[in-house]
């Protein structure tokens, strides 16, 4: 029988290629953790004030107190252990989780994917939390108009923090309160006159109101947003620090429009 | 991925590509998240007048008036403008030429390694077309807004040769000044605080004159965060960079500037008022200060946002 010979010097290459192509899927395939899609979530809160009477878990940004889903204190009995179910089953992998608390709010996470009692959970693990004073912001618009907020969130050093954006999806009219406020871990904008929330879009950067920061209600006129919009832009807001003329007009233009009388912003 | 391939496309195929924004031209950065991508038309009038007037990093040694229309459509995350500016200033001094062979002109143009003179008082057309698009990183959070923007500006220099005696005229050139150039926001954190600027090439060249020259840019402009005082807005900026053919050292423009800024609310009009040290090095003349204080003021002629009918 006839056994053809092998050119292992012309395959040389191709050798090579594949133990590369090889090793390089296995340290991907090891490096790659668990994901899974579930409605669970497993919280754990550490740090000294980790304790709260209630908890709720804000899921993908979505910062209204009816979406919030409320937590439970978890069957282990432990400290500072919560459980909760999501309305909706999501993928570990893509989802972006904070908390509200009786003393703080906390950042944005991503959750790690684990099996308890054979069925996927989302697993939270929190430092809780920053001891700023937590605030809320009550806000009135006259005359009646849509005014609705974005809170632009800040990672910290802990490995599943993430930056994120929380919204909420459906504008006051007019006169609404923006709860669990952390200045310092949170910019906080708003957006007047738009029935619809534009996540990624900025506005009155309420962190930029040294009244509001400092606990003392404020009272706006068109001209002054306007006049606190153009110190934004040359403060740098989202885009280099500028004197942006169009955008300017178009602000007042906008201004105009809507009829703003007054813009009040009380912090409690 | 797609955008650094795109945005290093745009880098290495122009290989030219700003010309430095004249110190009247307005910022007219509009990010296009605010109203929600919908097209926008602006017009806008600028008058003025500049102190120590610098073109392009090349002193004009006079004071200058100017007129600028410009005229931008924003649509999506791109922009497009035409802007005409009229320097109104001092003739240049009539061009001489002795019957010698090769020719000498007088005045005597700048040598080599000088820095060259600035083009005449004239009208300059530019055209410019930008991109928006947030910045590659903070994607999970609100992204900052960049802007790429090439231009080309062109400015036709016609000069009139005379003999030196009789100031007959013996021949008319018909020359012209180009710029190609690139503008890309830049964005980075150092220590925790978020550093804006700019990079900027450019390629300028003049020809048909008395006095070709060509010269490349490449500067840096950092973007400090401003403040305000009442009413009063106040933006520092520092460009720091090399232009060749002037001979000296490799970095040899340091120009910062200090503009402040007023909206008057009832003429909806914008006064500004720009100082700008502009310290060049040249082979012939090392190190030289030029103080160029502009004052002006720029007005909307027009602007209309194009949004759908609900």
């Amino acid at each position: 029988m006839h056994i053809p010979a092998l050119n292992c010097k012309r395959l040389t290459g191709w050798i090579w290629l594949a133990c590369a192509l090889s090793v390089m899927f296995a340290g991907s395939a090891h490096a790659r953790k668990l994901e899974a899609t579930t409605s669970e979530i497993d919280i754990w809160l550490s740090g000294t004030r980790c304790e709260s009477r209630e908890l709720w878990v804000v899921i993908e940004g979505v910062d209204a107190e009816e979406k919030w889903r409320p937590a439970d204190p978890a069957r282990d009995k432990k400290k500072c252990h919560w459980t909760a179910t999501a309305d909706r089953r999501f993928n570990t992998r893509f989802t972006r989780f904070s908390l509200r608390l009786d003393h703080a709010r906390t950042d944005c996470h991503k959750a790690d994917a684990v099996l308890i009692s054979g069925e996927p959970v989302a697993k939270l693990v929190f430092d809780c939390c920053n001891a700023e004073r937590l605030r809320s912001i009550a806000i009135f618009a006259t005359p009646s108009m849509p005014v609705s907020y974005v809170r632009d969130v800040a990672r910290t050093d802990h490995s599943q923090s993430r930056p994120c954006v929380e919204f909420r999806p459906r504008p006051f009219l007019s006169t609404g309160t923006i709860t669990h406020v952390q200045f310092g871990g949170e910019t906080l904008f708003l957006q007047l006159g738009s029935d619809m929330m534009k996540p990624r879009l900025t506005w009155l950067n309420v962190n930029a109101l040294p009244e509001v920061l400092s606990g003392r209600p404020i009272s706006l006129s068109a001209d002054e947003i306007r006049r606190r919009l153009s110190i934004q832009y040359v403060r740098g807001n989202r885009s280099g620090p500028s004197l942006p003329v169009t955008a300017m007009d178009i602000d007042i233009d906008n201004l105009k429009e809507l009829k703003l009388k007054e813009l009040r912003v009380t912090p409690r | 991925m797609i955008r650094i391939c795109a945005v290093l496309v745009v880098l290495f195929a122009t290989a030219a590509a700003a010309q430095p924004r004249p110190i009247f031209d307005p910022d007219d950065f509009l990010d296009p998240r605010p109203h929600d991508n919908v097209p926008v038309f602006a017009s806008r009038l600028v008058i003025g007048a500049a102190w120590s007037f610098v073109d392009d990093y090349r002193p004009a040694n006079q004071d200058a008036g100017f007129v600028h229309v410009t005229n931008s459509f924003y649509i999506r995350r791109l922009q497009f403008d035409y802007k005409h500016s009229e320097i109104l200033g001092d003739d240049p001094p009539p061009v001489h030429v002795c019957a010698c062979d090769p020719p000498i002109f007088f005045p005597t143009p700048p040598p080599r390694d000088a820095t060259p003179a600035a083009p005449p008082p004239g009208s300059k057309d530019a055209l410019q077309v930008a991109f928006y698009a947030p910045a590659l990183w903070g994607i999970d959070g609100i992204p900052v807004m960049m802007r790429y923007r090439l231009t080309w500006s062109r400015q036709t220099i016609d000069t009139d040769i005379s003999l030196p005696l009789t100031n007959e005229i013996v021949s008319r050139r018909s020359g012209r000044e180009q710029t190609f150039g690139l503008d890309a926001d830049t964005y980075f954190r150092f220590r925790g605080r978020a550093v804006y600027g700019s990079v900027q090439y450019s390629r300028n060249s003049r020809r048909g004159t008395t006095d070709d020259r060509m010269q490349h840019e490449l500067v840096y402009t950092n973007r400090f965060p401003g403040t305000a005082w009442k009413r009063v807005l106040f933006r520092p900026t520092l460009t720091l960079g090399g232009v060749s053919n002037r001979g000296g050292t490799a970095i040899n423009l340091v120009s910062p500037s200090f503009e402040a800024f007023l909206h008057e609310r009832v003429t909806r009009a914008n006064f500004h008022l720009v100082w700008n040290p502009q310290i060049t090095n040249s082979g012939t003349s090392g190190w030289n200060t030029t103080h160029q204080v502009a004052i002006f003021v720029d007005r909307k002629l027009f602007l209309k946002l194009f949004r759908p009918r609900s």
